[in-house]
């Protein structure tokens, strides 16, 4: 009875009024969203481009300057070492977070037992609840050099000699900025490298296992090539992440000692929220955004030269 | 006669509704942040008697509403950065907490109150300080060092820091070191034996932001200079209520401008001479990975450095935690052994009003109409009545309001307070700017650390010291920049 009432009903809605409706309503769902990107991301956005023209101080100064942000930007060594620094630090963390997120990957997607396979996996994501603000705190004391965990080990293993104090000199506080978190397999990576490895077509797998391929030449031939859209991911994802860092230095090192451990967002941070200088900042943002698109632009190059899930 | 009944009944209820909107339009709110002297989850004694001087004070203004916002904790940048989000929103407090020197900078944001000061207070009582004249009831040393370059106060001091040197006495003690110092040379003649015994002695921090080396920076700089800085007083900060003062952002400009603060005075390579000697000597390992004094108060309740460079506001902290003997004292003076541009054996004390107690009106307060009330309650606010029970229990800090008494364990930083004031001021507000200040504390930094040479220093120090006397002479068009 419903249904033959549904069915009335629907046929009675003119077709042209049906297909409006179905056309327009993943607009209407889209809305919000879009709403919310519009003013929190690209208002902001175009603002910046044009902030960073002027001398707003973040209230009432709001004078047209032209170039003279970037120019003062381009002439000022501490942006210059950000930069630098930038590019040592996204490196030694993507190639560090790759590497051991793939290799804590391979070992679970090794493990036959599906129970125990699970208890890893958990095991290993568990500490990503942890706030990033503790896991700096807890590194703070990692890294101490009175009552440091790496100092005290150095010290128990008869290594004293080595001991540094890793966040006070310039020659290491940058490498023991990037190497928070170590070995890394609490991480996003890890789990998209799990996640990648276990939709890898097991026929392929089998097939490899078949041939009398190594566990060493599958991962080289089959799962790199397979997982290279992970990878690739990931990459971009620890790259914007090194543009947008500043917990670590507000937490650890202020950007010190010296420039050694100053990267782009902390200055950035600084000019505007210690110094007042907003049109400045932005001026900052907007050359962070040049570099995040052309990095974000060769990743996604690597990504689909040539790749085999690409026509 | 029902309809007449419930016509009147309207009018009655919509008079009765206008009557309370437009007591509800005649309230003011005014938002106050207080900063650590309204933490209500870390202090509650500062909740129980700020709620109370609050209450006290609307029952005088029941048209009045103050809105205390609490403490945000985390350190001082995250207030900073939280109040310029704030002021960018239009929403910034009406009375607000900040350093002087940062608050002279950015004074734009904030309201000039000389006009206010001239005026009466009337919730001091008759006759005494500050009664006739609000600004009377300060501390006149203290009025001279917050005032503005460009002559204003835009802020009021209720209190003052001390700094002092914190000794771990069961440590010292149990390896014979005497802590008796007659001079600095003695002091780091104590540094180099604790170091022989493997004993880290003096826990002070050098970062780019602020940290504890920049009281020491101004120790060292002003013992270096010391034979100059009295020539370098402009007549126009003068004042006779300071015969020792610190050089105002002008006067170090000119100084500057003039070339007779530079790299290429030899009483530069006395100021390194005496910062690498002190930083090779005495300061803990690792200095400069360490961000906050909280750090440097763990290390010295662990035993792990003998002293400790702390102030008045950690002595709670240290009383109530330190598990050994511990005596605050002072550094020794220093003599013509360490620096021969000094006229007599001096040191110098690092206090300051950079302290808990220093409000200001926000200069968006006169838009939004709250700019009176805001006046009138910081009035109220610091009338000694009220300043004597927020002295109670804002342990760390010593009033500077005439008629108040400071807690017990501020006491002891008495004699401290009476010592020369430095000439130079903490990098961060030497130019009038925390711009200034971090590329100054980079350098340096850089240079205890020996990861630059003595030569390089120099020509970077010089370029910094030209462009902030550049900026600030463009900022401000003084009238000798031109010469």
């Amino acid at each position: 009875m419903t249904s033959v009432a549904i069915e009335q009903a629907s046929v009675s809605v003119p077709r042209s009024r049906l297909r409006l409706t179905s056309r327009w309503v993943p607009f209407l769902f889209l809305l919000p969203v879009a709403a919310e990107l519009i003013i929190f991301r690209y208002i902001p956005t175009f603002s910046a481009f044009y902030h960073s023209l002027t001398n707003w101080d973040g209230r009432k100064k709001d004078a047209f300057i032209g170039f003279k942000n970037f120019t003062d930007l381009f002439n000022d060594n501490v942006f210059r070492d950000a930069f630098v620094n930038m590019a040592k630090y996204t490196s030694l963390r993507t190639i560090a977070v790759l590497l051991f997120a793939f290799i804590a990957a391979e070992l679970i997607f090794s493990i036959r037992n599906e129970r125990v396979r699970m208890f890893w996996k958990i095991a290993f994501v568990i500490p990503l609840v942890v706030p990033r603000s503790v896991i700096y705190l807890m590194w703070a004391f990692i890294y101490d050099p009175q009552v440091g965990l790496i100092n005290e080990a150095l010290n128990l293993i008869g290594l004293g000699a080595w001991q540094q104090p890793w966040l006070g000199q310039s020659s290491t506080a940058l490498g023991a900025l990037a190497f928070i978190g170590f070995p890394f397999v609490s991480s996003l990576a890890f789990l998209i490298f799990v996640a990648s490895l276990e939709g890898l077509p097991r026929d392929i797998i089998e097939t490899a296992q078949l041939e009398g391929c190594s566990i060493w030449k599958r991962i080289w031939n089959v799962d790199l090539p397979m997982l290279r859209g992970g990878i690739v991911f990931v990459a971009v994802l620890l790259i914007l992440e090194g543009l947008q860092t500043t917990e670590p230095q507000l937490i650890l090192t202020r950007g010190g000692p010296g420039t050694s451990t100053e990267l782009p967002a902390y200055y950035l941070y600084r000019t505007a929220f210690d110094y007042g200088k907003f049109g400045q900042a932005c001026a900052v943002g907007v050359v962070m955004l040049g570099v995040g698109l052309i990095f974000t632009a060769i990743s996604m190059w690597l990504r689909y030269r040539s790749a085999y899930d690409v026509d | 006669m029902r309809l007449s009944i419930l016509a009147k009944g309207l009018t009655m209820g919509l008079l009765g509704l206008t009557a309370l909107t437009g007591a509800a339009y005649a309230q003011t709110t005014v938002k106050i942040y207080m900063g650590q002297l309204y933490a209500p989850d870390s202090d509650p004694r500062s909740k129980e008697t700020m709620d109370a001087i609050i209450a006290d004070y609307e029952k005088l203004h029941p048209d009045t509403k103050i809105e205390p916002v609490p403490w945000l904790g985390g350190d001082q940048s995250t207030y900073f950065a939280w109040l310029s989000t704030r002021y960018a929103a239009g929403d910034e407090p009406d009375i607000g907490w900040s350093h002087y020197y940062t608050r002279n900078a950015e004074a734009d944001r904030w309201t000039a109150l000389n006009e206010y000061l001239d005026g009466p207070n009337d919730y001091i009582p008759t006759g005494q300080p500050g009664h006739d004249k609000w600004n009377d009831e300060f501390f006149d040393n203290v009025k001279a060092q917050i005032r503005a370059p460009d002559g204003n106060w835009y802020q009021v001091n209720t209190n003052w820091v001390e700094t002092g040197l914190f000794i771990n006495n069961d440590l010292m003690k149990a390896n014979g070191i005497d802590t008796n110092w007659a001079s600095w040379t003695d002091f780091i003649k104590s540094c180099k034996d604790l170091k022989a015994k493997g004993i880290q002695p003096l826990g002070v921090f050098a970062t780019p932001g602020w940290s504890t080396d920049q009281w020491l920076d101004t120790l060292l700089i002003s013992a270096a200079f010391a034979d100059q800085i009295p020539s370098w007083h402009l007549p126009a900060y003068e004042n006779p209520f300071m015969k020792d003062r610190q050089l105002t952002p002008e006067e170090m400009a000119k100084a500057t401008h003039d070339g007779k603060f530079s790299t290429t005075d030899p009483r530069f390579d006395t100021f390194l001479d005496l910062t690498k000697e002190v930083t090779d000597n005495c300061l803990v390992e690792g200095f400069a990975g360490i961000t906050s004094l909280d750090q440097i108060m763990n290390l010295f309740f662990n035993d792990k450095v003998a002293m400790a460079w702390l102030g008045t506001w950690n002595a709670p902290t240290v009383r109530d935690t330190a598990k050994f003997s511990v005596t605050t004292t002072y550094f020794p003076p220093f003599t013509n052994e360490n620096s021969k541009y000094l006229t007599q054996p001096t040191i110098y004390r690092v206090g300051g009003p950079s302290s808990s107690g220093q409000f200001g009106i926000s200069s968006g307060a006169a838009d939004r109409g709250t700019l009176d009330a805001s006046v009138d309650f910081l009035k109220f606010l610091t009338a000694p009545a009220q300043a004597q029970r927020i002295a109670g229990y804002d342990e760390g800090n010593l009033p500077v309001i005439k008629g108040v008494e400071p807690a017990e364990v501020a006491k002891g930083f008495s004699a401290i307070s009476q010592l020369p004031e430095r000439g130079i001021t903490d990098a961060v507000s030497r130019y009038n700017g925390e711009q200034y200040g971090t590329p100054h504390n980079r350098l340096l930094q850089s240079f205890m650390l020996g990861e630059i040479s003595r030569d390089e220093m120099k020509t970077q120090y010089q370029a910094l010291l030209d462009k902030a006397v550049a900026d600030q002479c463009e900022a401000n068009s003084w009238d000798w920049c031109n010469q």
